[in-house]
């Protein structure tokens, strides 16, 4: 027993590094020693050595690998030693643990104002009522690519047009809808020069729900989302960005006439600086009217049920939550979803698809709030008591308890 | 009891280093010389397999290792029995001999 603890107690991680490359550095030694000693020269020796002893890095890796095992079971060991410890002193228990909770909780409190105030900004109203709305419990056989590997996703994040109509007309929860179609890269035209820009293809009530003020001129509105477009022309809304990188911030670009996808518009307004719209991961550089798309491209995508083209989002009425939300959302679904299916699929996968369920996020995206409360945790923790570790430095006591 | 094929050569290996450090400790290198000079140069250890055996049979208890000054003049890490090292170091050898045996009553030609 003794020589297994004393066994342990002998090596730590950096102690292990530095014995291997001691370990090694003997052995090149000794075999320069016995090069020399056959007739090559001090040189020709050393560097016959190394070569004779090759390739170093796998044996390191395997006689660390072989080590490793044994810092799982010490590991294990420690953690029963600081329960045993615990069950012994209950006051310092309690007061620890106490500490840790007050300490975690003040943390999450701070980061969730601070996360509120300054760290996602949208230039809107209100943008805590705003929301985006996901498809869950997909079917078995829906497939996404992640990295060239297939996988089977959580939700999905597009909806296709019809039933993000139904969606409108069923939902009681929500002050408006309002999404965009996706868009991307589109062929743009301006002054005859041609170039690429990030599009975003956006329903009228994008801007008068999301409550953003232009900049110049005015933003879309339900009007100009009309199939042919209002009577003056399709108009287009332009990011801050592009009005500095594109027009030098000239008075003159309200008006200026743009040609995307070959369709000509005009520039109704431009969006105030940082707002860069909200699909996820890009920066939008113009918005126009979803229903501009059909002078664009051929594609009914007003009545194809199969494609996922818009990505939902919805304006919770004042004093909703996303509680009820999400309750309300399951509630109407399958309504919903039977409304939206498309009539020839086949049996067994309409029943997949009206089983899905529908379902309210946060519109300011992913987990960060999470993440760092838990670093915060992590943090905190480790500032306890010495009285945890000391046993590492006393290898020779028998275990106490 | 039978000896699986991938286990022959690392099982050679333990016992041959257990047996070079029966007479007293030796560190790596010197272990490499014994194993090639008594098999009368049949036997030789690669570093890359040398050094990860010592460290395994170092954390299987058989082999204790301590650091010393090797004749180089430098630090060096040397192996040493130990009992449960000698006991199982004995059971392998007679293992060792009774499949020899057997082999060699094997191919006796008829």
């Amino acid at each position: 027993m003794n020589l297994f603890l004393r066994l342990r107690g002998l090596f730590t991680r950096r102690d292990l590094e530095a014995d291997l490359e001691t370990e090694l550095a003997h052995h090149l030694e000794m075999k320069r020693r016995d090069l020399e000693r056959e007739g090559l020269t001090p040189d020709a020796a050393r560097s016959a050595s190394h070569r004779a002893v090759g390739n170093t890095t796998r044996w390191k890796e395997q006689t660390r690998e072989i080590w490793s095992f044994r810092y799982l079971e010490s590991l294990f060991s420690d953690a029963s030693y600081a329960f045993r410890m615990l069950r012994k002193d209950r006051i310092f228990a309690v007061v620890g643990l106490t500490t840790l909770a007050l300490g975690i909780g003040a943390t999450t409190a701070i980061f969730s104002l601070v996360n509120g105030l300054f760290l996602r900004p949208l230039p809107v109203e209100r943008p805590l009522e705003l929301v985006r709305l996901v498809l869950t419990n997909l079917p078995p056989t829906e497939r996404q690519w992640v990295n060239g590997r297939a996988v089977r996703p959580k939700e999905r994040m597009t909806i296709p047009f019809p039933m993000y109509e139904a969606l409108g007309r069923r939902q009681q929860v929500f002050a408006g809808m309002f999404g965009s179609g996706g868009g991307g890269s589109m062929h743009i035209e301006l002054n005859g020069v041609p170039m690429r820009l990030r599009v975003s293809v956006v329903t009228g009530s994008f801007f008068p729900l999301m409550g953003v003020q232009p900049q110049r001129g005015r933003l879309l509105e339900d009007s100009d989302d009309v199939p042919g477009g209002p009577p003056s022309g399709w108009p287009a809304v332009i990011s801050d960005s592009m009005w500095t990188r594109m027009f030098s911030r000239s008075p003159q670009t309200v008006g200026a006439s743009i040609s995307i996808e070959r369709a000509p518009f005009a520039i109704a307004g431009i969006a105030p600086p940082s707002f860069k719209g909200t699909d996820p991961g890009t920066e939008t550089d113009i918005w126009i009217p979803l229903s501009s798309l059909e002078s664009m491209f051929p594609w009914k995508w007003r009545t194809d049920r199969s494609f996922g083209m818009m990505l939902p989002r919805a304006r919770l009425k004042t004093g909703i939550t996303m509680e009820q939300a999400a309750q309300h959302l399951a509630a109407i679904a399958p309504a919903v979803l039977e409304d939206a299916k498309d009539p020839a699929m086949p049996a067994p996968d309409q029943k997949h698809f009206l089983a899905m369920k529908i379902e309210p996020r946060d519109l300011r995206g992913t987990n960060d709030r999470g993440r760092l409360v838990r670093r915060g945790a992590v943090d905190l923790a480790c500032r306890s008591r010495g009285r945890f570790i000391d046993r590492r430095n006393k290898p020779d006591q028998p275990v106490p308890g | 009891m039978g000896i699986r094929d991938d286990q022959l050569l690392p099982r050679t290996l333990d016992l041959m280093i257990l047996q070079s450090v029966e007479a007293g400790p030796l560190h790596g290198y010197a272990i490499m010389e014994a194993i090639w000079s008594r098999s009368g140069e049949l036997f030789r250890v690669e570093e890359g397999a040398l050094y990860p055996a010592l460290h395994r049979l170092q954390l299987k208890g058989w082999l204790g290792a301590e650091w010393g000054l090797s004749e180089a003049n430098r630090r060096a890490k040397y192996y040493r029995l130990m009992a449960a090292g000698r006991k199982q170091l004995a059971r392998e050898r007679a293992q060792w001999q009774r499949l020899v045996l057997g082999m060699a009553r094997m191919l006796k030609p008829s």
